[in-house]
């Protein structure tokens, strides 16, 4: 198989582009690629500073890779879930990148300024599933160091494969508050909130993991234990069983509903936030999501901890 | 490339065809396989959905169109990340 662009010997092949391309050319490809996605939606500018989410990885670490020789102002945030040995290990594998990129990286371990709340102890305690735990509280110490780290943009490392998977799953309940905020750059809404952009969001995770197999980057290749059995990877199997008779479908789907589905949800009208009672984000009642979190748990630690033995 | 000079050397000091090994992650398993065969029928038989998983011998990725065969390493690296619901 030949590189479509020079000829040479192809190590990647990408049928949802009816492409293969040699290592040069698949990485410049790769970065132009994100660039497009970047001017294309306007996500950010030079003069930004971004704040890169970054778990150690090949999809944050590639981007956090490429946003750097793209020359923007970056700042890794790698936020420890306290899942044990796998947290260890994509903690150490953020910092080994960063120290060999001489790039700045934040750390926050919820151990430790979450209050004690590692995502096995809250999932145990409110019997939630892991990920969906892990998702509030990531989703909050995000926000949190943003704003208060004075950055403009917050960026994650959310590739096509894993859109894919979110729209199928929202669609599957039409969930169209869901839907409405589905999109590759979310305005900041709230005084609490910058702005969020995805410019892997077309970039199967695929090419993610090609790209950074090819620089060389050093991500953790095992999986999260907490997500074995989780939802998002059994719409990932559907979708790559359709992708595997339908190349491009994927691509299309994602791509088709920013163009045409997306706007119409958005266009419905919506209940605005109040501000929470408890830590200013966002709250569709009285208190966020991640307060709310943190009540019960802290409901059902007392709870537990006052029960006859 | 290496690999492939090296087939020959390998065969005649061990004096038999070795069969290729296949290592896979993050299963952290290694099976034997025996036999020429392209990538794409590799997968196949490995229950592997194209698009899924890197292909990777020495320090090259091989597309599906490539051949392996007795005597090669090769691991085979998943792709897929994920578990937010």
């Amino acid at each position: 198989m030949k590189c479509v662009r020079c000829r040479a010997r192809a190590e990647v092949q990408l049928r949802a582009h009816n492409a293969a391309y040699c290592r040069p050319c698949f990485l410049f490809v790769f970065r132009r690629q994100v660039e497009r996605a970047i001017d294309s939606e306007r996500m950010f500018t030079q003069g930004e500073r971004l704040l890169v989410a970054v778990s150690g990885g090949k999809d944050s670490l590639a981007l956090w890779d490429v946003l750097a020789d793209l020359g923007y102002d970056t700042t890794g945030l790698y936020v420890g879930l306290g899942i044990g040995v796998y947290s260890d290990v994509s903690h150490a594998k953020v910092v080994a990148f960063a120290e060999r990129r001489g790039l700045p990286v934040r750390v926050v371990t919820l151990e430790d300024e979450g209050g004690g709340l590692a995502v096995p102890t809250v999932a145990g305690l409110t019997r939630r599933v892991p990920c969906s735990a892990c998702g509030t509280m990531k989703r909050h110490w995000f926000d949190t160091a943003a704003v208060e780290g004075g950055f403009d943009v917050l960026v994650t490392g959310h590739n096509l494969d894993d859109e894919a998977a979110r729209l199928l799953g929202n669609v599957l309940r039409w969930q169209s508050d869901h839907l409405a905020r589905q999109r590759p750059v979310l305005p900041a809404t709230h005084p609490r909130f910058v702005r969020k952009v995805k410019p892997l969001f077309l970039t199967s995770e695929y090419e993610t993991a090609v790209y950074a197999f090819m620089c060389g980057i050093d991500y953790i290749v095992e999986e999260c234990p907490n997500a074995a059995g989780a939802t998002q990877l059994l719409y990932k199997d559907l979708l790559n069983r359709l992708e595997a008779a339908s190349p491009g479908s994927k691509l299309a789907f994602v791509k088709e509903f920013q163009r045409t589905g997306q706007p119409a949800f958005a266009a419905a009208p919506r209940e605005s936030p109040n501000d929470c009672e408890r830590c200013g984000m966002p709250a569709y009642g009285t208190l966020c999501a991640y307060c709310r979190l943190v009540e019960e748990v802290g409901r059902k630690a007392a709870a537990r901890a006052g029960a006859p033995a | 490339m290496f690999e492939a000079a090296l087939r020959p050397f390998r065969r005649a000091c061990y004096g038999v065809s070795l069969r290729m090994r296949v290592h896979l992650r993050p299963d952290r398993r290694t099976v034997e396989i025996a036999g020429r065969r392209r990538v794409a029928q590799l997968l196949a038989e490995l229950g592997i959905l194209p698009g899924t998983a890197m292909v990777i011998r020495g320090d090259l990725l091989l597309t599906e169109s490539e051949v392996v065969e007795d005597g090669d390493e090769v691991e085979i690296r998943a792709v897929i990340s994920g578990g937010l619901a």
